[in-house]
């Protein structure tokens, strides 16, 4: 991607002048993103607190402690398990919803649009209909559940539910995205393909395994990439619906960030959660393009 | 061969009623949540729980627009929330199409470095600088203010990326005939490139308008007045504040919030689903 920047077989305009297009951009940028990102690291090394100007460079020491913080290693392993659980599920969903309607079926695009559109929804109200769903007192479910002659469950109270109920709201909420960009890619399959490998005698089953699965695997791989980008990133739904609970056990990395570093003011451990945070992401990208290098070839 | 027509038509009859159940289970909470908001209270607790209302009332909406005696008025919320979304989708299209042409079209010094820089920040979310960039705003003194919430959605560099691909894909002798008529850069910018950008623009446009309507943790931590909480902020408080007698009004307060980006979907859905499926793809 470099190269086109050494290689000038244009005369380009340009100049200084260019500077008066990047301008708008620049400033915003440098302040409010560059110059956060260098001083978050920075006050990663620090005691820093709230007030300014009074923080102590300590070294790795937040770091250390991250390591013997039982809630934070909690919040670790909570964020996994989400992830664990969320991935899988919304790829899975999205593709099988994809392939569902990219059949020609009889109001397919009110299908489509029905997917889609809680994706639209903002998180909070999606906390507030989730809730209305699933707790206890109001829980529409277990109405459902009682009318139907089965037990009513703690969705929500129970620590062993709590993020699988956290999990099917998310999936509820953020199937579009998997869903819309699988389906882009099913239907940039040529049709000449599929039919033939039907000529050729290739059932369902195998058209899917032969023809969709190996021409959709970058399209996939990416939808997972950032999904899993995504699920680290978990907050506003696990906050709203459980607020962490019951006893910490859908506490999430952000949520220990946020009270951290707006409840606690504990600035410098917060933003060593963050690059924590950063650092994860960052690794399981990298192991998963490496993982799955074979597949981009296909393209 | 001979016996396929039957298969065919029963299996796709089954994959519709399985579309069909599965797109009822996809709207029934929403669907459950507005028709709640016309219920009273023992209905929506209480021990029968009818899907359509038993006694309509309109005492919920009618609670959202009298505001007398509570802080957060939905109205205003609403009306933040759409300054804000839509301030941050203009900031962000004016200063990504500038940069993107320029990155695209124009040779200057310091154009590589420049690039591996956003290159390099791109990758790390936004969530990893909130504490920085909530010291910033206190620097500037602008916490709990509109530029607060705007401001951060401004800077995209997604959306350079996303617009300078495809202003890349642009023929170059539209801009050379203009320039041969004498246009400055200025002038093939805003007559030819942006014009022809219009695409890529509207998928930014929704994806940017989105990430700020629907953004909840930057504003749970610069906003600390209830007259400049956006919607996702002003429905937690509604709903402590209401939440236990009046779960309607809450209810009421949901539809509020998530109806107008509905409605802008069902009218305007292939400019959404286009927006949200062309960030997967490249470019």
């Amino acid at each position: 991607m470099l190269r086109e920047f050494t290689a000038h077989r244009f005369h380009w305009p340009g100049g200084l002048t260019a500077y008066l297009f990047l301008l708008p951009f620049l400033v915003p940028f440098a302040l409010l993103w560059l110059f956060p990102i260098l001083q978050g690291l920075y006050l990663s090394f620090t005691n820093a607190s709230l007030t300014p100007g009074q923080e102590r460079f300590v070294g790795l020491a937040n770091y250390q402690e991250l390591l013997r913080d039982g809630v934070y290693l909690h919040s670790v392993g909570n964020t996994f398990v989400f992830v664990v659980e969320n991935v899988p599920l919304l790829v899975v969903g999205g593709l099988l919803l994809a392939l569902l309607t990219n059949e020609p079926l009889p109001g397919r695009a009110a299908f489509r649009a029905a997917f889609v559109a809680p994706y639209l929804i903002t998180g909070s109200a999606v906390a507030i209909i989730g809730k209305f769903v699933l707790s206890p007192d109001t829980g529409v479910l277990n109405t459902w559940l009682a009318d139907a002659g089965l037990p009513g469950q703690q969705w929500l109270d129970n620590p062993g539910q709590a993020m699988w109920a956290v999990v099917l709201i998310t999936l509820w909420w953020r199937v579009g995205f998997p869903f819309l960009v699988i389906l882009a890619g099913l239907q940039e399959i040529p049709g000449e393909l599929y039919e033939a490998a039907k000529i050729d005698g290739a059932g369902a089953v195998q058209r899917f395994r032969y023809v969709t699965l190996p021409l959709l695997a970058p399209v996939l791989l990416f939808v997972l990439i950032i999904r899993l980008i995504d699920s680290f990133k978990v907050f506003a739904q696990v906050f709203l619906v459980t607020g962490g609970g019951p006893f910490g056990s859908t506490r999430v990395m952000l949520q220990y960030l946020y009270e951290a570093g707006f409840q606690d003011y504990r600035t410098g451990y917060a933003a060593a959660i963050g690059w924590s945070l950063f650092l994860i992401i960052l690794v399981v990208t990298l192991f998963q393009l490496r993982f799955f290098r074979g597949v981009e070839r296909y393209e | 061969m001979r016996k396929s027509a039957r298969p065919v038509w029963l299996g796709r009859a089954a994959l519709t009623l399985v579309a069909l159940v599965l797109a009822l289970i996809w709207v029934l909470p929403v669907a459950w949540v507005l028709s709640s908001s016309f219920k009273p209270q023992f209905e929506i607790v209480g021990p029968v729980r009818p899907f359509l209302p038993l006694h309509p009332v309109f005492g919920n909406w009618e609670n959202l627009t009298d505001p007398s005696g509570r802080a957060v008025n939905i109205f205003v919320a609403f009306l933040n929330s759409v300054i804000v979304a839509l301030a941050s989708t203009a900031g962000a299209l004016v200063t990504s199409s500038l940069a993107a042409y320029a990155f695209a079209r124009l040779r200057f010094p310091g154009r590589g470095p420049l690039f591996v820089v956003l290159l390099a920040t791109m990758m790390i979310p936004y969530e990893v600088v909130l504490v920085p960039l909530f010291l910033q705003f206190h620097r500037f003194g602008l916490l709990n203010s509109y530029p607060a919430l705007i401001l951060p959605h401004v800077v995209s560099v997604l959306g350079i990326f996303l617009l300078r691909q495809f202003m890349q894909g642009i023929p170059r002798d539209l801009e050379d005939s203009a320039r041969t008529d004498g246009a400055n850069l200025w002038q093939v910018y805003w007559h030819v490139i942006l014009p022809l950008t219009k695409p890529a623009l509207s998928t930014l446009g929704v994806f940017v308008f989105l990430g700020a309507w629907n953004d909840f943790l930057w504003p749970l931590i610069v906003v600390s007045t209830p007259d400049k909480q956006t919607l996702p902020l002003a429905l937690v408080t509604f709903q402590s504040a209401y939440g236990d007698l009046d779960y309607g009004t809450v209810l009421a307060s949901v539809i509020v919030a998530i109806a107008p980006p509905l409605l802008f979907f069902l009218f305007a859905q292939r400019l959404v689903i286009q927006g949200i499926s062309r960030t997967g793809l490249k470019g």
